[in-house]
């Protein structure tokens, strides 16, 4: 009896390791891909600069450290630093010697700059994958199933309904809320980004 | 004859006790802290410990409850020359405004090695906060020009110096620069400045 409840929950344990995590795009987010496969991330901009701005400062999510990076010209810009050899060990990208040398990055302007160039459509992409990584599964239910947003860490932490070390960071009911849920609830009956919510409060500091 | 190596009730106790104590001295470390503290350089034998000490280094990792040393709520070093190519220098005698989200502001002066702080017992302000720079006004003395306002809100961090890092970097805008000034000669009545290695970088000894 013990022998089988193991070997089932072996056969459990590997099953769901084998489980695909879904990405940007591919179901569990609120991002349609375009034909030739890119996100089609214009929908997506100006909520991704009000994750920016209230979330993405270098001291909070706009560092690599965090599980969840928010990208953009308030902070962390994107550049392949990084990439993998074919034993898969971690090694500098051939293409980031322009970011790594300042000398040639100021040459070459290649360097994004915090406060200087807009935010990427490289950067929004980073977002939104490191959004709807987070927890697909449930996202899956909020994009498609009606689920409450809120529950959602990406909503819980910043309304500080979970232990957050940036604390609260918006109201329910508030401008940013209202955008960040209507993002999440527009592949829904009827579901519309509510594109002037976030406009609105990006005239906020 | 071999002695049983079964543990008797007092010997768990003991055995447990020992257990506790080694969990709680590797238990009260906070690896992050730790990490950045021991990357940061030895103190310069030629400046002890004040208010000049160790310019660009991120204050609060040792002014800090968990660091030791007296603690602070904000503390920076402001410079001069933050681009790619050039060599910062420090700057003294600017001033550093900062506003709480409740509306609290308080100036900071930079000293003569460009370092500024705030004790945490004077103020303990509540985050977010901005940051505006200024000058003294040398036509109208005791009123001060604004010089820039930072770009972003402070979140969480009260040391300059743990995102104004060395030169701008994908992870850093750089050191905190005062705009519209020439680096200097560096001079010897300061340490040198630290400009790195950044603290954040996750991967070591990259090929």
């Amino acid at each position: 009896m013990k022998k089988r409840m193991l070997m089932m929950l072996g056969l459990l344990l590997a099953a769901s390791s084998c489980l695909e995590v879904p990405a940007a795009g591919s179901g569990a987010c609120p991002v349609d891909v375009d034909s030739d496969g890119t996100l089609a991330l214009a929908s997506f901009t100006p909520v991704s600069l009000v994750l920016e701005q209230r979330c993405g400062s270098l001291d909070c999510h706009g560092n690599i450290a965090r599980p969840l990076r928010i990208y953009g010209s308030r902070g962390l810009r994107y550049v392949p630093i990084y990439a993998f050899d074919d034993k898969g060990n971690v090694i500098q990208s051939p293409d980031a010697t322009a970011y790594i040398d300042p000398t040639k990055a100021e040459a070459d302007g290649a360097y994004p700059g915090a406060g200087g160039k807009a935010t990427t459509d490289a950067e929004h992409e980073q977002t939104v994958r490191a959004l709807c990584g987070l927890q697909p599964e449930k996202m899956r239910q909020v994009v498609f199933e009606s689920a409450d947003p809120d529950k959602l860490l990406l909503m819980s932490k910043p309304l500080n309904l979970e232990r957050h070390n940036g604390a609260k960071v918006f109201e329910r009911g508030s401008l940013d809320h209202a955008c960040i849920t209507s993002w999440l609830q527009s592949k829904l009956p009827n579901g519309a980004i509510d594109v002037a919510s976030c406009n609105e409060t990006l005239r906020n500091p | 004859m071999m002695s049983s190596t079964r543990a008797t009730p007092a010997r768990g106790l003991k055995l447990a006790l020992q257990l506790g104590v080694l969990m709680m001295a590797v238990g009260c470390g906070d690896p992050y802290r730790d990490r950045l503290i021991d990357g940061l350089p030895e103190e310069d034998p030629n400046f002890q410990p004040g208010e000049l000490h160790r310019p660009g280094q991120p204050c609060l990792a040792c002014h800090s409850a968990y660091g030791g040393a007296p603690d602070f709520s904000l503390g920076g070093t402001l410079f001069s020359g933050a681009k790619p190519t050039e060599t910062p220098t420090m700057l003294g005698g600017y001033t550093l405004r900062v506003y709480d989200s409740e509306g609290q502001s308080r100036d900071m002066l930079s000293n003569a090695c460009g370092n500024f702080h705030i004790r945490r017992k004077d103020w303990d302000p509540a985050f977010p906060l901005r940051a505006e720079l200024y000058q003294d006004n040398p036509a109208q003395p005791g009123k001060l020009i604004q010089l820039t306002i930072m770009s972003t809100r402070i979140a969480r961090e009260g040391s300059c110096a743990g995102c104004h890092i060395g030169h701008p970097s994908p992870l850093s805008p750089g050191v905190v620069e005062v705009p519209g000034t020439t680096p200097s000669a560096v001079s010897d009545a300061c340490p040198p400045p630290w400009l790195g290695p950044d603290p954040r970088a996750p991967v070591q000894g990259l090929k």
